[in-house]
């Protein structure tokens, strides 16, 4: 069954099709907080006031669009305040300790050197470009879509998504050269 | 000089090192149950989502509707153009000022030495946006901004004297830089600001 026939049977008072939407996009849409925010704490937090919020505003999906970039712009949105309200009392720094604890918080069985140092350097990208390379590479939407996430432009994305490439190949060559 | 032409979609695609990255960070994150169970509850404590009455009745009765308000918008949009593009003095091509819309800028012309600032923020799942800066004095109600006819982005006009001026938004509570603006880089305090630089008049 479609995510749009779906919305329409929670509109329809079938409180279970709500339940089929969550679990159908509740890992992608964590999986994206966790790696936006670096922290597991705050993704679920994000995730959870996202799927509430698409909840309570689930009228207002047009099923014109795709139910996942719907979903996306309200996640994005959220994860873009949970930062804000991070860097008004603290400057983001990460450490190792950070690095150390963000991998093992995304995924317990594979906190490999390898992944502490990919998650440290994703942590150090700028956020609009961490945001559009997640988009991209990780969940995978395409760039009119992600442009319908984010509000910003196709070749703005476009740009955002080269740039971050190119400072996590910097970043990792850094330690790549360090550890050889 | 000629620059080679990038594809950064090719370029990004092609490194090894990127590929590694993406497949570490494609891995799937592991959902505590319950914390999945919390959401559903959370939900149903929630009251039903307002289904809108005959829904497929009523998106043929908005459609036309919404057509008329699309038309309007566009003739006020195209009177704005033709007055920005026609007006004395203006060499801006009507490609740029429709680009302009989209995002925070000074409109062209001045009046009493001010220029007018059309400050733009996208937003469309917000519910309150307001504008604050050195030029209100941060106060957060004194201008907030109106949704746009599309109720994707959130405007406001301001006329502004020339300099610098640093602003933020205020989005359902929460400081936002402008997105599309270059960031202050004395963040007052620690808020996260913007910039916006109006040009001073001729002489």
């Amino acid at each position: 069954m479609s995510d749009a026939a779906l919305v329409r049977r929670v509109l329809d008072g079938d409180a279970r099709a709500f339940t089929l939407l969550v679990d159908r996009h509740l890992q992608p849409c964590l999986r994206f907080a966790t790696r936006m925010l670096g922290n597991r704490h705050d993704a679920e937090d994000v995730t959870q006031e996202a799927l509430l919020r698409a909840y309570r505003a689930l009228a207002k999906y047009d099923e014109a669009g795709s139910f996942r970039t719907w979903l996306f712009a309200i996640l994005v949105n959220r994860c873009r305040t949970s930062l804000l309200q991070r860097s008004r009392y603290v400057k983001r720094v990460v450490t190792d300790e950070d690095a150390m604890h963000g991998a093992t918080a995304l995924d317990e069985a594979s906190s490999t050197e390898l992944r502490i140092e990919i998650e440290r350097a994703v942590a150090l990208l700028d956020p609009d470009q961490r945001e559009a390379f997640l988009l991209k590479h990780v969940e995978q939407l395409g760039y009119d879509e992600m442009a319908a996430v984010t509000g910003a432009g196709v070749s703005a994305l476009k740009m955002r998504v080269k740039r971050a490439c190119e400072r996590l190949q910097e970043l990792l060559g850094e330690v790549n050269d360090v550890t050889s | 000089m000629s620059r080679p032409e990038i594809d950064p979609e090719r370029d990004t695609a092609e490194s090894a090192a990127i590929e590694r990255v993406i497949a570490e960070l494609r891995t799937p994150v592991a959902v505590r149950p319950e914390w999945r169970a919390e959401i559903l509850r959370g939900a149903a404590k929630l009251a039903s989502p307002d289904a809108p009455a005959s829904r497929g009745v009523r998106r043929w009765t908005l459609r036309p509707l919404t057509a008329i308000a699309a038309a309007l918008v566009c003739v006020v949009l195209g009177a704005t153009i033709a007055v920005v593009v026609l007006g004395p003095g203006r060499r801006s091509s009507s490609a740029e000022v429709l680009a302009n819309l989209t995002s925070t800028m000074p409109l062209p012309g001045e009046h009493g030495g001010q220029s007018t600032v059309r400050f733009v923020f996208v937003a469309p799942y917000a519910s309150r946006v307001s504008l604050v800066g050195d030029f209100n004095r941060w106060n957060p109600s004194a201008m907030p901004m109106r949704r746009s006819a599309d109720g994707r982005a959130w405007l406001l006009d301001v006329p502004l004297a020339p300099g610098r001026h640093v602003y933020s938004f205020i989005v359902d509570g929460d400081l936002a830089p402008d997105p599309a603006a270059p960031r202050a880089g004395d963040d007052d305090f620690g808020v996260p600001s913007s910039v916006v630089l109006v040009a001073g008049a001729k002489s």
